[in-house]
Parts: structure tokens; C-alpha cells; sequence
């Protein structure tokens, strides 16, 4: 009887074990360390983007910096490996910083998943890679304009920061794509605005002054494009003879395409690509299915079509269901959005 | 005797920097002239002048204050920060963009804008005037931790956002005296006008050139040295206050970072325009030849249609020519 009872006690204990287990491996609270350049801008709608998914799904952030400075990258990732977090997901200096911080994150076993930077060949490999690929972003410009305008096209074109690579990914796209196409060409050298309003103002009157002739200008973002409208309107360019495109569609934009001075524009949003980088990460935590290598979405839109087909940047949860399908597929498809 | 000769040596060498600087821009425009006759278009030089407001304004508080041999790198991040602040407060306390407030919001928006930038521009510049006067520590170093804690703070502030005035307030950045000359350039001209005023006639101007050229004495012959370069650290931040709120005016929006650039090129357009680093030399006239200067090689180096990546070379070039020229010049002064 008491042997009896021992058992049932044992037996008891047992089986209470297993189900604290199963309920602390059900509850278990996953910390993931997300490194990034800075909070302004662009990343601030990532960021927001990235933690309504990791809000979604009961994962803890863990934020960190680089200034886009590889020293302060490769700190952020040692202070997140200190810190024992879960999942890294970083936003790199340089495809070779990317490199580098792979290896570290693979030696401490912490999976780590690169976005937007791109990773050069070497021992440290990620988990993932969510990009925007800038060569076919640019690519994507060079052959809608084609498609859209006709007639001879000289382009003026304002990007970000000289070196950067995006910006040399970009211009590579467009460069090998216009040498195949008739009548489209560069009315002078890429001009560098630094992402601001100001210096691309300065630019593009400038520009006009020097007697350039061009009927294209391409803002690299939302600052740059509103530094080029505005500095046209100054000179008192006919905007109708300018075809304005810009490779963005933030709010800055959205305010110039609704007054009319934008044509083109080629959607990319933060917040859609900060979503997709925490569901992927964070399925790949959970065993679900996730995309080891994808591109996160680009629209080419008009005047005519913007409202329906932009992505904007900061989104609510009817965006939930396009960003679960994307990190499962690899598919982009806005028709799931909730209702 | 010997003050008068040092004297006339100091103003012969503040002479000869201006006429280094006129030759240096005269030289720049007649090659780009002969590349680009566009260049001396009446409206290209007035499109240069509009360009360099901001940084002129910027530049003629940080040139005063380097008069007293003090420094203040953070005048980039005081911009950006009382940018948004400005741009905050109008985008909030009008609703923006739908902007449909009560009719008082529209009538005190601006003043109150105004008010609260220029406040903060002034304490802004006092917190630095008196931190570096009470520490005794280098006005370097001091203005680079503010330089870093006012980034800070624009970005708490902010949370990164960017703030748009959706076409409101342009007149200031945007607008032009009949239809032609910018609004911009009369502030940036009337600040260059009342620093030479300042820096030439008034006591408080002569007070800046005696802490700059010999602290010690200055204090002793009776000067109050921490008051005045406590309030020269306090116009700097009103400058910056004003200069802030043309840029946002200019562009239409404000992010953590907008002003940021303003910090070293102020700097490099003054000391291209003659003032010491150690301080006691230097006029408002150099200071501006310096701005002119700065704002002109970016627009000939365009308007050249040079290549884009040989731009920085070739000004980095140009400020070491200007600034070895007018330190051999007053070396044989």
C-alpha cells in the first residue's frame, strides 16, 4: 500500500514536471536584438514596423546603433551576444561588416539574420537575407520610364551618400540597364544629396543655371525629391516638362503626388520591410517556415494608380496577414490584407 | 606706440585676408565664367547668396565667439534640434495637414513658435556659455558633448520622425522681395551688417578681441570675461535659433539631422575667413568673404559640371590654399 502510494506520489510528480516543461517551452520568451543605423526617417518606420510584429508574436527587442560606423557594429553585436539574446537581426555598415558580425553571432550559436546591407562571401553566414535589391530597384526605374514616357529621355539624378552600398548597387542597375535601352540617358553625373532637402535644393538650381537640359529628375528619397520640386519651382521650370520620379513613397511624397508634382513613384516602405524582417526572423525561432534569401517588395506606381498600389510606410495589423504570407512564400500579395 | 603699431599690423593683416579672400573668388568665378558663362547670371549669384543664408547667419555667431578665442561645434545640433522644435510646434498647435483648428490657433501659432524657439535658442546657447565658463574646461570638448546631448534631444524629441509644414510658412525661406531677391538673403545680410556693427563700434565687440587676445588681462583691466562670453554663447544659440527657422522655412520639413551639416562648415568659413583659432583677430567682413567663398566653390564646382567625387577634394584644396595664404600674409605682417 504505501509502495502504492509512492508510485501514484512518483507518478504524480512526474507527469506535473512534464507539464511545467511544456508550459515554460510554450511560454518561453524569445529576445531578439535588432541593430540598426540610427532612429530617424526610414528607420524610425522600420523600427515601428519590426515591433508591431515582434508585439504580434510576444518577442522582447532588444535595440542597438551603429551610426553606420563597422566599429559600433561590430560593438552592438558583442554587447547583444553578452546579453544572451535569442536572434540578432542586423542592418549592416558594409556587405563585409555584415561578414564579420555573421562570424561573431555564429560562434556564440546565436542565429543572425542580415537586411538591407547584403553579405559578402566568407565563414560568417547568416540564418537569413531580407534585401531590397538596389540594382533591380534602379533597374525597375531605368525600364518603367522607358515603358511610360516616350520620346528622348535626359536624366537628372540626385542620390544619398556617395559610396554607399545602395548607392553604388543603384547606379550600377541603372547604368547596365540604360546601355540597352533607346533614347534614355544621364543629363549629367549623379549629383549626391546626402539624403537632405537642403543640399539637393541647392543642387537642381544649380543645375538648371548651368543651362543643363533635362525633362527627367530622380529623387533617391522622399528629402531628396522635395528638394528637387521645390528647387525647380523656384527657377520657374515648367513642371509638366519634367517627368519627377522619386524611389520612396513616404509621407513627404504622398504630400507632392497628391498636389500633382510627382509622376513616378517607386514604392519601397520601412515599415512593410521591418515587418517582414521580424516575422521571418521570429518563424525562424518557432520552426516555422520562413525565406532563407528574398527581396522585400518594390511597386513602380503613377500618378494615376498610387493610391491603390503604394505600400505606405507605416502600416496597421490589416497588414498581418501580406506580411505572414510573405515570410511563409516569399510572395507579395496586398489582395490579403484584412478587411 | 607699440598697441598702435599692433594695431595697424592686425588691421593690415585683416586687410590682406580680405583681399586673399576677393582674389581667391574673383579667380573661381572667372574660370568658371570661362567654362560656363551662366555662372555670373544675375540669378545664379542671387540662387549663391540664398544658398549660404543659413550657414552665413551660423557662421557670423560661431565667428564672434571664436573672436573671444572660444569654440562651438554644436551649433549643427542646436540647429537641428531648434528645427524640429519649430516645425513641431507649428505641425501640432495647427493640426497639420488637415489643419482644421480653432481660428486662435491660427492667429497665435507663429508667434508662439517663434517665441519658444528663439527661448530655447537663447538657453540653449547660455547652458553652453555658462558650462564652459564655470568649468573651465576646454570650449572644444564642452561643445562636443553638447554637440552630442542637443542630437540626443532632437531625436527624443522627434522619436525620429520627421516633421513636414505642408506649404505653411514659407514666406521667411521660400519668399522674395518683389518677386526677386530672397527674404533669406536680407537676414543673412542684416546679421553680417550688425556683427561688423557689433565687432567694430561697440564695447561688447571690443571686449570679445581683448578675451581673445589675452584672457588674463582682459579680466584684470576689469572686464567681466565670464559675462560676456557667456552672452556671446547665448547669441550664437539666437543666431542659430533664426537660422533654424529660415532652413525649415527653406525646405519644408524638419528631421534630427537637418541642421547638422551647419557645424563644420560655419567653422571652415570662418577660419577660411581669418579668425584665429586662439582668438583676438578676425572681422565681420572676412567672416563673410569666408561664407561667400565656401557657398561659391559648391556652385562653380556644379555649374563646371566636375565630377561629383573630385568636388570634396577640390574644396578641401581650396580652404588650405586660402588659409596657408592669409597665415603666410600675416606672418610677414
Amino acid at each position: 500500500m504505501k509502495k502504492f502510494g509512492m508510485t501514484i506520489l512518483v507518478m504524480f510528480l512526474v507527469v506535473l514536471f512534464v507539464i511545467t516543461a511544456i508550459g515554460v517551452a510554450a511560454e518561453k520568451t524569445y529576445t531578439v536584438g535588432v541593430v540598426i543605423p540610427y532612429e530617424i526617417g526610414w528607420f524610425t518606420a522600420f523600427h515601428k514596423g519590426f515591433e508591431q510584429i515582434a508585439n504580434k508574436e510576444g518577442v522582447k527587442i532588444v535595440w542597438q546603433y551603429h551610426n553606420y560606423k563597422a566599429d559600433e557594429e561590430t560593438k552592438a553585436i558583442q554587447n547583444l551576444i553578452t546579453m544572451g539574446v535569442d536572434a540578432i537581426n542586423l542592418t549592416a555598415v558594409t556587405p563585409s561588416s555584415a561578414e564579420y558580425s555573421c562570424r561573431l553571432a555564429n560562434e556564440a550559436n546565436i542565429p543572425i539574420q542580415i537586411t538591407e546591407s547584403g553579405i559578402a562571401e566568407g565563414k560568417g553566414k547568416p540564418v537569413a537575407d531580407i534585401d531590397f535589391n538596389w540594382f533591380d530597384v534602379y533597374r525597375t526605374v531605368a525600364t518603367s520610364l522607358r515603358r511610360d514616357i516616350p520620346g528622348e529621355l535626359k536624366v537628372v539624378w540626385i542620390q544619398g551618400f556617395a559610396g554607399t552600398p545602395p548607392v553604388m548597387q543603384g547606379i550600377q542597375g541603372f547604368m547596365d540597364t540604360i546601355k540597352t535601352l533607346e533614347g534614355i540617358s544621364l543629363a549629367t553625373d549623379v549629383q549626391y544629396g546626402d539624403y537632405a532637402t537642403a543640399p539637393s535644393l541647392n543642387i537642381i538650381k544649380t543645375l538648371v543655371q548651368s543651362g543643363l537640359e533635362f525633362n527627367v529628375a530622380i529623387g533617391a528619397c522622399q528629402e531628396i525629391t522635395e528638394g528637387i520640386i521645390q528647387g525647380l519651382r523656384e527657377e520657374n521650370v515648367d513642371l509638366d516638362k519634367v517627368t519627377i520620379v522619386t524611389v520612396n513613397g513616404g509621407p513627404m511624397d504622398v504630400e507632392n503626388v497628391k498636389k500633382g508634382y510627382i509622376d513616378y513613384i517607386l514604392s519601397l516602405s520601412p515599415g512593410l520591410h521591418g515587418m517582414i524582417c521580424a516575422q521571418n526572423l521570429i518563424n525562424y525561432l518557432k520552426g516555422r517556415e520562413y525565406q532563407k534569401k528574398s527581396y522585400s517588395p518594390i511597386v513602380w506606381c503613377s500618378k494615376a494608380d498610387w493610391e491603390e498600389k503604394l505600400i505606405p510606410w507605416f502600416l496597421d495589423e490589416s497588414w498581418f496577414p501580406v506580411v505572414e504570407e510573405f515570410a511563409r512564400t516569399g510572395q507579395y500579395k496586398p489582395e490579403l490584407r484584412a478587411k | 606706440m607699440a598697441r598702435g603699431l599692433r594695431a595697424f599690423f592686425r588691421k593690415r593683416a585683416s586687410i590682406e585676408q580680405a583681399y586673399i579672400l576677393l582674389l581667391l573668388i574673383v579667380a573661381i568665378s572667372v574660370v568658371t565664367t570661362i567654362v560656363n558663362r551662366r555662372f555670373v547670371n544675375p540669378t545664379n549669384i542671387i540662387n549663391i547668396f540664398q544658398q549660404i543664408a543659413v550657414l552665413g547667419i551660423v557662421a557670423s555667431g560661431v565667428g564672434m565667439l571664436l573672436v573671444s578665442g572660444h569654440v562651438d561645434i554644436s551649433v549643427g545640433s542646436q540647429v537641428s534640434l531648434l528645427g524640429v522644435i519649430f516645425a513641431m510646434l507649428i505641425q501640432r498647435i495647427l493640426g497639420l495637414p488637415e489643419g482644421n483648428v480653432a481660428p486662435w490657433r491660427q492667429t497665435f501659432v507663429y508667434p508662439i513658435a517663434f517665441v519658444v524657439t528663439f527661448g530655447i535658442g537663447a538657453l540653449v546657447g547660455f547652458a553652453n556659455g555658462v558650462t564652459v565658463v564655470k568649468s573651465r574646461a576646454n570650449s572644444f570638448i564642452i561643445s562636443l558633448g553638447f554637440m552630442s546631448a542637443y542630437h540626443g534631444l532632437a531625436l527624443l524629441v522627434t522619436g525620429g520622425a520627421s516633421y513636414m509644414l505642408f506649404g505653411r510658412f514659407e514666406t521667411l525661406g521660400r519668399g522674395r522681395l518683389f518677386h526677386y531677391l530672397p527674404i533669406s538673403i536680407l537676414f543673412f545680410l542684416g546679421v553680417v551688417f550688425l556683427s561688423y556693427l557689433i565687432l567694430k563700434y561697440f564695447r561688447y565687440g571690443r571686449f570679445l578681441y581683448a578675451i581673445g587676445s589675452n584672457r588674463r588681462a582682459a579680466h584684470v583691466s576689469g572686464i567681466n570675461t565670464d559675462r560676456v562670453v557667456i552672452r556671446a554663447y547665448t547669441v550664437v544659440g539666437i543666431l542659430n535659433a533664426l537660422a533654424a527657422i529660415i532652413l525649415i522655412s527653406r525646405v519644408g520639413s524638419a528631421l534630427a539631422t537637418t541642421g547638422d551639416a551647419y557645424a563644420l562648415d560655419a567653422l571652415a568659413s570662418v577660419i577660411v575667413g581669418g579668425v584665429a583659432l586662439s582668438g583676438g583677430k578676425g572681422g565681420a567682413l572676412n567672416i563673410f568673404l569666408g561664407v561667400v567663398l565656401i557657398g561659391l566653390i559648391g556652385n562653380a564646382l556644379i555649374i563646371m559640371n566636375v565630377n561629383p567625387y573630385a568636388r570634396d577634394l577640390v574644396i578641401g584644396l581650396i580652404i588650405i590654399a586660402a588659409v596657408t595664404l592669409s597665415q603666410l600674409s600675416e606672418s610677414r605682417s
